[in-house]
C-alpha cells in the first residue's frame, strides 16, 4: 500500500497494525509454526493449535477476494454516508472488513472480485480529524 | 444438561412494542413484569432470582438496570443478574432462569427482556448497535447491521438466485401478521410496491426490509409446572434449549449461519422433538433476508431454497411451517434485549390458544430462535428454545 506524501503514521486507525518499508505500507500478521495459518492482527497464540506454538512475523497479502459488499446510506457517528464496504478474504484464515475505494468510473464489483489493499480515509475522529486505514480497490493486475 | 421437562413458563407478559420517547425503562418494565406476575398468580416477593436481558445502554442506565427498574415493583434483595449477548440477550435470560429452577437454585425465577431505543440520536443508536460486531476491526471501519445483511442478501442472490421479490415477500408477510397483533410496532400492512418504494438503507435492502427502532419489555415467570397449579393460566413446558457461540475459525460465505443448525439440532435432541414437528417457529427476522437464511439453516428447506419457501406460502400461519405469526421483528418490532423474551411470550400465548386473529390453529409445540451479535460472517450467539403444552 502506498501512503500519500502528506500522510503521517499517527493518522492510522491502530498504527501498530502496519509495517512501513520504503514508503510501502503492509499489514503485520502472524504465521503459526505448527499449522502455518496466518492470523491478523498479530497474535500471541494460534486459535487452532494448542499448546501455544512459535509464531512468525509476516505480512498480509496485498490482494484478496471480495466476498460481498453493501452501501451504507445512513451512517454511525464519524462516518459520512454513502460509503460502501465489504468482506475480503486475503488468505484462507484472514478475512478483512473494509471500505471500498472504487472510482466512479469503476464498475460495481461482482461477488468474488479481486481487490487490492490501499490506504485511505475511513472516518473522522472526535476532533474532526481524518482517520486512515486499509481499503479495498479493484485489483489492477491478475494474481 | 438433560432438560427437566417439569420446568415451565407459568406467567408471561409484555408491553406493546413501538417508538415511545415518552416512556422510560421503568414504566416499560413495570407493565410487562406486572402482567407476567398476574398471569402466573404470583407476587413480587415470590421471585427467588431474576435475569435481565438488556443490551444497548442508550438511555444512560449503563449498569445494574435490573435492580434500578425493578426496585419500585418490590423485586429486590434476591439475586438480579444482567445478561448481555446483543439481540439474544433476552433469550439467554430465559435460559438462565430455566437453569436456576432446573438446578434447584430457585423455586420461581423471572426473565425480563428490556430495551429502550428511542430518545437517542440516530447516529448514537447506529454507533451503539455497531458494538454488536468487533469494535476495532469492523466498527471502526463503519460496519452497520443493515450493511451486514445487505452483504448477506447480495451473496445469497448471487449464489442461489434468490430474488428481491422473495426477500420482499418476508416483509409483506410480517407486516400483514403484525397488523393482527395488538402489541406490534406496526399496525398497518404493506404491499410489495410500498417496500420497493421505501428508501435504500443498505443496498440491496430498503427501509422496509429492516426491523424498526423500538422500545419494549417482555417478561416470563418460570417455575416447576407443579408449583403453577394455583396459577391463573396453563403452564407451558420448556422442553429443550441450546446456546452456541460462533465458529470463528471457519469463515462462512455469508449465505448461512451454521450456528443456527447446530443450536436447533441440540435443542431438538434435548427435547426429543424433530425440527419439522413444530406447530410454529418464532425466528430472528431482523432483516428480511435473515428469515430466508433461517428457513434453510433450521432445515425447513434445502440450502438455497428459502426464497422459494416464502413464495410458496408454506411459512404462513396456515402453512406447513408457520414462521413468525407474531409479525416477527420486521412487524412486531425489535427492542434488542426484549425480543428473545417476547418470542417466548408469543409462543406461550399461541400454545394456550390466546392469540386471537393470528392464532395458529391447534398449536401444541413451538420453537424460538434468536441470534445475537455478528462478526466476520458468524453470529456471536445463537439461542434456540422449544416449548410445548
Amino acid at each position: 500500500m502506498k501512503g500519500p506524501s502528506e500522510f503521517r503514521r499517527e493518522q492510522l486507525h491502530r498504527p501498530e497494525w502496519y509495517l512501513e518499508q520504503g514508503g510501502e505500507w503492509h499489514l503485520r500478521a502472524s504465521r503459526c509454526g505448527a499449522c502455518e495459518s496466518l492470523i491478523f492482527p498479530v497474535a500471541t497464540v494460534c486459535p487452532r493449535c494448542w499448546p501455544p506454538q512459535q509464531l512468525e512475523d509476516v505480512t498480509v497479502p496485498e490482494t484478496g477476494k471480495l466476498l460481498s459488499w453493501s452501501t451504507a446510506n445512513v451512517a454511525p457517528a464519524g462516518f459520512r454516508a454513502p460509503y460502501s464496504f465489504g468482506y475480503a478474504d486475503m488468505t484462507p484464515t484472514i478475512r478483512l472488513f473494509g471500505q471500498l475505494d472504487f472510482a466512479p468510473e469503476d464498475p460495481p464489483p461482482a461477488p468474488d472480485a479481486r481487490i487490492q489493499l490501499v490506504l485511505g480515509v475511513v472516518r473522522v475522529d472526535d476532533e474532526g480529524q481524518p482517520v486512515w486505514a486499509y481499503k479495498f480497490a479493484p485489483a489492477r493486475s491478475n494474481p | 444438561m438433560i432438560p427437566d421437562s417439569s420446568v415451565a413458563i407459568v406467567g408471561a407478559g409484555m408491553t406493546r412494542f413501538g417508538y415511545t420517547p415518552e416512556r422510560d425503562l421503568r414504566s416499560l418494565a413495570h407493565e410487562a413484569v406486572t402482567a407476567a406476575l398476574l398471569d402466573a398468580g404470583l407476587a413480587p416477593r415470590d421471585i427467588d432470582c431474576t435475569y435481565v436481558g438488556y443490551c444497548l445502554d442508550l438511555n444512560g442506565q449503563r449498569c445494574v438496570p435490573g435492580q434500578i427498574v425493578l426496585r419500585d415493583l418490590g423485586i429486590d434483595r434476591n439475586p438480579i443478574t444482567r445478561i448481555e449477548s446483543a439481540c439474544a440477550s433476552g433469550s439467554l435470560a430465559v435460559h438462565e432462569a430455566y437453569r436456576a429452577v432446573a438446578e434447584g437454585r430457585a423455586e420461581v425465577a423471572l426473565a425480563v427482556g428490556l430495551e429502550k431505543m428511542s430518545g437517542a440520536t440516530a447516529e448514537a443508536t447506529r454507533q451503539s448497535m455497531a458494538g454488536g460486531a468487533d469494535a476495532q476491526l469492523e466498527g471502526a471501519f463503519g460496519i452497520t447491521f443493515p450493511g451486514v445483511f445487505g452483504m448477506a442478501a447480495r451473496r445469497h442472490m448471487y449464489r442461489y438466485g434468490t430474488t428481491l421479490d422473495q426477500i420482499t415477500a418476508v416483509t409483506v408477510k410480517a407486516r400483514r401478521l403484525a397488523a393482527r397483533n395488538p402489541r406490534a410496532h406496526f399496525a398497518k400492512a404493506v404491499t410489495a410496491e410500498e417496500v420497493f418504494a421505501s428508501r435504500m438503507v443498505a443496498d440491496p435492502l430498503r427501509l422496509l426490509h429492516c426491523c424498526p427502532i423500538s422500545d419494549g419489555c417482555a417478561a416470563v415467570v418460570i417455575s416447576r409446572a407443579s408449583r403453577a397449579s394455583k396459577a391463573a393460566s396453563r403452564p407451558v413446558l420448556i422442553r429443550g434449549l441450546a446456546q452456541v457461540s460462533g465458529n470463528f475459525q471457519s469463515l462462512s460465505d455469508l449465505t448461512s449461519f451454521p450456528e443456527t443448525s447446530r443450536a436447533a439440532a441440540l435443542a431438538c435432541e434435548r427435547a426429543g422433538i424433530g425440527i419439522d414437528e413444530m406447530d410454529l417457529y418464532e425466528v430472528h427476522d431482523c432483516f428480511a433476508i435473515a428469515e430466508i437464511m433461517h428457513y434453510e439453516d433450521l432445515g425447513l428447506c434445502e440450502p438455497g431454497a428459502g426464497g422459494a419457501l416464502i413464495a410458496s406460502g408454506a411459512t404462513e400461519p396456515g402453512g406447513k411451517f408457520p414462521v413468525n405469526p407474531s409479525g416477527g421483528m420486521l412487524g412486531k418490532g425489535h427492542p434488542l434485549g426484549a425480543s428473545g423474551v417476547a418470542q417466548l411470550v408469543e409462543l406461550t400465548e399461541q400454545l394456550r390458544g390466546h392469540s386471537g386473529a393470528r392464532q395458529v390453529s391447534g398449536a401444541k409445540v413451538g420453537l424460538a430462535h434468536c441470534i445475537g451479535g455478528f462478526t466476520f460472517g458468524a453470529p456471536a450467539s445463537v439461542a434456540v428454545t422449544i416449548v410445548s403444552i
